[in-house]
């Protein structure tokens, strides 16, 4: 198996784990850490077309290296809001995940925790 | 994969500059509204909404005149590796429609967001206004770019514009709902991200129009037909 294979085959094991997580976890603070883990797999497989592209006796195709690049800095912002909401969120109603609005009144679901 | 330059030159068109202003008039207002303070940030905002729905006609008239793409090629880098602006028909009309919608908006805004004269901005209002700009900006560049990575930067400053706006009055039911739309616009972003490797790793271009040509039979053929639809 070649490295970029071997990559590869990483970044889509981390773009499963981000998707699991991002699915089944109710929490709003998993969710973004699955987003992170999903958005690290996704520049990963960008490192290896990069690798893939290699051409005129350059080692990697500069132009996935750049958008990875540009993705971090735009996940990190993404994230950096997303918290800022989720501790505004906690403050306002104590809770840390996102209640369907019609269960409010029963308050069966999403109780403090 | 080596870029193909012999396909096509791209040219930057003689009024391919509406297309940057109709993008940078926003940030403009924006950065005016953060070095003064938020002092006449409601009188700027509505003079740049009244500006940037001239230029949204001037653009569509543009297109209809000439029955020819609007084109500025970024610093005059050719796509592949760079970054084209091109308005068709349906880009043009998205813009005139976004001027459209926004200034209704920024007229309607002024009752509950309007500054007294003389008084201080109050901290929702000025963010009401800067936010306003900055999705009318990232509403332009969606409508406008032409290539799949640019189109991705526009989605997330879209994003980051609509979130806060959602909750600019800080109640708990408008929170939650902020909260659960950046989950969906996270979601939703990294996994168009993916899709751009995959296309990028697999023809070598994020050009859309370059793409058109490119994508052929196979796996991604109905990529071909979203995409066949932009008139060259």
């Amino acid at each position: 198996m070649s490295s970029a294979a071997l990559f590869g085959y990483c970044g889509a094991v981390l773009v499963g784990l981000g998707l699991y997580g991002l699915i089944t976890r109710a929490e709003v603070l998993r969710k973004i850490l699955s987003f992170n883990v999903l958005g690290s797999g996704v520049f990963l497989l960008f490192g290896v077309f990069a690798r893939r592209g290699a051409a005129a006796g350059l080692g990697a195709d500069p132009v996935p290296q750049a958008l990875v690049i540009t993705g971090i800095v735009v996940a990190f912002s993404a994230t950096a809001l997303a918290v800022a909401l989720l501790v505004r969120l906690n403050k306002e109603t104590g809770q840390i995940i996102v209640t369907p609005d019609d269960s409010e009144e029963s308050g069966e679901q999403g109780a403090t925790r | 994969m080596m870029p193909d330059t012999t396909s096509f030159i791209d040219a930057t068109t003689t009024d391919g500059y509406l297309l940057v202003l109709v993008i940078v008039l926003p940030v403009l207002g924006i950065l005016l509204s953060l070095a003064l303070g938020g002092k006449f940030i409601e009188r700027i905002t509505l003079a740049l909404l009244l500006v940037g729905l001239c230029v949204a006609i001037a653009i569509f008239a543009a297109v209809l005149r000439s029955d020819q793409l609007v084109v500025y090629v970024v610093g005059n880098w050719q796509p592949p590796l760079g970054i084209a602006l091109r308005a068709d028909g349906i880009s043009a009309a998205m813009v005139l429609t976004i001027a459209v919608i926004v200034f209704a908006i920024g007229l309607y805004a002024r009752s509950e967001f309007g500054q007294q004269k003389g008084a201080a901005v109050t901290r929702s209002s000025y963010a009401f206004w800067t936010l306003l700009l900055g999705i009318w900006s990232g509403l332009n560049a969606v409508a406008l770019g032409d290539d799949l990575f640019n189109l991705y930067v526009a989605l997330e400053l879209l994003t980051f514009a609509a979130v806060p706006l959602v909750c600019v009055k800080g109640y708990e039911a408008t929170i939650k709902a902020a909260m659960r739309y950046m989950l969906f616009a996270l979601i939703g972003s990294v996994l168009y991200l993916l899709g751009t490797a995959l296309i990028y790793g697999t023809y070598g271009t994020l050009d859309i129009t370059l793409l058109a040509d490119r994508v052929q039979d196979g796996r991604l053929a109905m990529t071909r037909i979203a995409l066949k639809g932009r008139k060259r």
